[in-house]
């Protein structure tokens, strides 16, 4: 049981959380049977704010429990108990601690809230944890997400987990996420996410059961809090718990992603890092070309080694719709000739000029007159763009290798 | 003309329209919303997701994209009475009942996504028939449902929430 950070009752400094985890704490409890009570329980309700019903159902609970000899039968005083309030570590206290049913024993509530929960326990823990390391994440972050879980429940008593679909996303499922109708979700393209590298994660609570205001319990609460808040507009409760994450998380290193996205932490800020710059590494390494990319925009040598050509976003790249066009391609090509580089055709990258990469694509077919001499055409156009595609399909497959400096 | 004749042949004439309007089985108290279920659509296979509202835990997060990516859903009411039951009207306009849903996105941003009626077709031997609205949710913000029989304000809807959320 989580202790009293002040004294709860007559006189009591009755801070919500306080209050909050006293009156959960009676209404959970059941009264003797042997004084043969009318109601079994102490209080109904709880909701963080003292009062006569509450204060009532104290004393009862002192009548009870506290102001009697061990046998039960008869009245005594207590040192250390004070008749209608309770302080931490008292004797009242004491004896409200292991009031509750075993399995409800142990109750957490945040300072300043007043939603009362159950610690998880320590299987939960390990399922959490288990689910984390069936999921898809670059291994130094899945370690310093396991910490951040391990620490939440050896301080909050809580085993949050990672949301569905909350570890490492394709490049395609961005793609779409990025250009779906309706609200934008993101504003990251394919590869342009914490998330495409395995290095973000949506943390949340789907393992937190919490009492409602009757003492029922919560036992199917969604990662994103549907049950404590329906309407999903942040309640002060819900917020404490979101807070709680951001917090804890950023104290270990994490970072935040946008200030709504309230389960999201990655591993490195977003505001220190051009992520455009970043994909536009992990393409070069990747592919068969030289990629710059900044803002969102990319540049590629197409190829050729040469002089870099603006090729549009990475959606744009990502839909095989690269804004080239012919007289950048003939550029292109024309400059190579010039440079005597063996262009290959129509834009690919000269046969190993990058070790360690994916094969490059086919030379000139024998026979075709040089590179640099022959006319270029909308189909080369396009091929140039499925090129630039392929590109980004290998740094996808090569997600580990990202690095965000 | 006997009197007591007249009678009996305005009560022969009357009586099989009686009986017959009794044999179409109206029930007074009109139909009800027994049951509701929620099939997601996934616009990658066309198909039907199973009842999302028989989950124990909906997981309805990060629904818009990838393999199992939805943008639709199928809500299918079911309504209960006498078997073959009939309240499509046929029988004049009191017998006429339909179902009415409601569909309100929650969030920030509220907003009435879906509010449409629907006649009532015949029960079947059992006393039931079924419903289906065709709804577009956000998929970012929960979705409450709401559903109830048009010509009975008074009586208990039946409420459900879809838990939609995304992240970035």
């Amino acid at each position: 049981m989580q202790d009293l950070s002040s004294s709860v009752g007559d006189g009591g400094k009755n801070e919500n959380h306080d209050v909050a985890l006293v009156q959960a704490i009676l209404i959970l409890s059941k009264r003797p049977a042997a004084l043969d009570p009318k109601t079994p329980k102490y209080l109904e309700s709880y909701d963080g704010n003292w009062g006569q019903t509450s204060l009532g159902a104290l004393r009862q609970f002192q009548y009870d429990q506290v102001f009697v000899t061990p046998d039960g039968t008869a009245c005594q005083q207590v040192a250390g108990a004070t008749e209608g309030r309770v302080d931490p570590g008292d004797s009242t206290w004491k004896k409200l601690a292991v009031a509750p049913p075993q399995g409800t024993r142990d109750l957490r509530v945040l300072t300043g809230g007043k939603t009362v929960y159950l610690a998880a326990s320590g299987d939960q823990l390990a399922a959490t944890i288990a689910h984390v390391n069936s999921a898809t994440f670059q291994p130094a972050f899945r370690a310093r997400i396991i910490a951040l879980i391990n620490q939440i429940f050896v301080r909050y008593g809580m085993a949050i987990n990672v949301c569905r679909y909350g570890d490492r996303r394709t490049f395609q499922r961005q793609y779409e996420l990025l250009t779906q109708p309706g609200t934008p979700v993101t504003h990251a393209g394919p590869g342009e996410s914490n998330h495409n590298f395995g290095q973000g994660a949506d943390l949340g609570f789907t393992e937190l059961h919490w009492l409602k205001g009757d003492g029922t319990v919560v036992n199917d609460e969604t990662c994103w809090l549907h049950k404590l808040d329906p309407r999903q507009v942040i309640t002060p409760e819900a917020k404490l718990f979101w807070d709680l994450l951001r917090r804890e998380g950023t104290a270990a290193g994490l970072f935040r992603g946008p200030v709504d996205d309230h389960p999201h932490l990655q591993a490195w800020s977003d505001s220190a890092i051009d992520m455009a710059d970043r994909l536009a590494d992990l393409l070069t390494r990747s592919g068969h070309m030289r990629w710059t990319g900044r803002h969102g925009r990319y540049s590629c040598d197409l190829g050729f080694n040469g002089q870099f050509f603006p090729v549009g976003s990475a959606a744009q790249i990502w839909n095989n719709a690269a804004p080239i066009t012919v007289d950048i391609l003939t550029r292109a090509r024309q400059q190579a000739a010039a440079g005597q580089r063996p262009a290959p055709n129509p834009g690919g990258r000269p046969a190993g000029a990058n070790p360690g990469g994916p094969p490059a694509a086919p030379g000139p077919n024998p026979g075709r007159p040089p590179a640099g001499q022959m006319p270029v055409t909308q189909a080369d156009v396009a091929e140039m763009q499925r090129r630039l595609r392929a590109d980004f399909d290998a740094a996808d497959g090569n997600w580990q290798a990202w690095r965000p400096q | 003309m006997n009197i007591r004749f007249v009678l009996l042949m305005i009560l022969m004439t009357i009586g099989p329209a009686t009986a017959g309007a009794e044999q179409v089985n109206v029930d007074r108290s009109g139909p009800t919303v027994a049951g509701m279920r929620v099939h997601l659509f996934r616009n990658k296979s066309a198909t039907l997701s199973e009842d999302v509202l028989a989950r124990d835990h909906q997981d309805l997060v990060n629904t818009k994209a990838g393999p199992e990516s939805t943008n639709a859903a199928l809500v299918v009411v079911e309504v209960a009475g006498p078997p073959g039951g009939t309240y499509t009207g046929f029988f004049g306009p009191k017998t006429h009942f339909r179902v009415r849903l409601v569909a309100q996105e929650q969030g920030r941003k509220p907003s009435r996504l879906l509010d449409q009626m629907q006649t009532i077709p015949v029960l079947d031997d059992k006393g039931r028939v079924f419903l289906g609205f065709w709804l577009m949710p956000g998929g970012c913000a929960p979705v409450v449902l709401t559903a109830t029989i048009a010509e009975l304000p008074s009586a208990k809807p039946m409420q459900k929430t879809l838990d939609y959320a995304c992240g970035e």
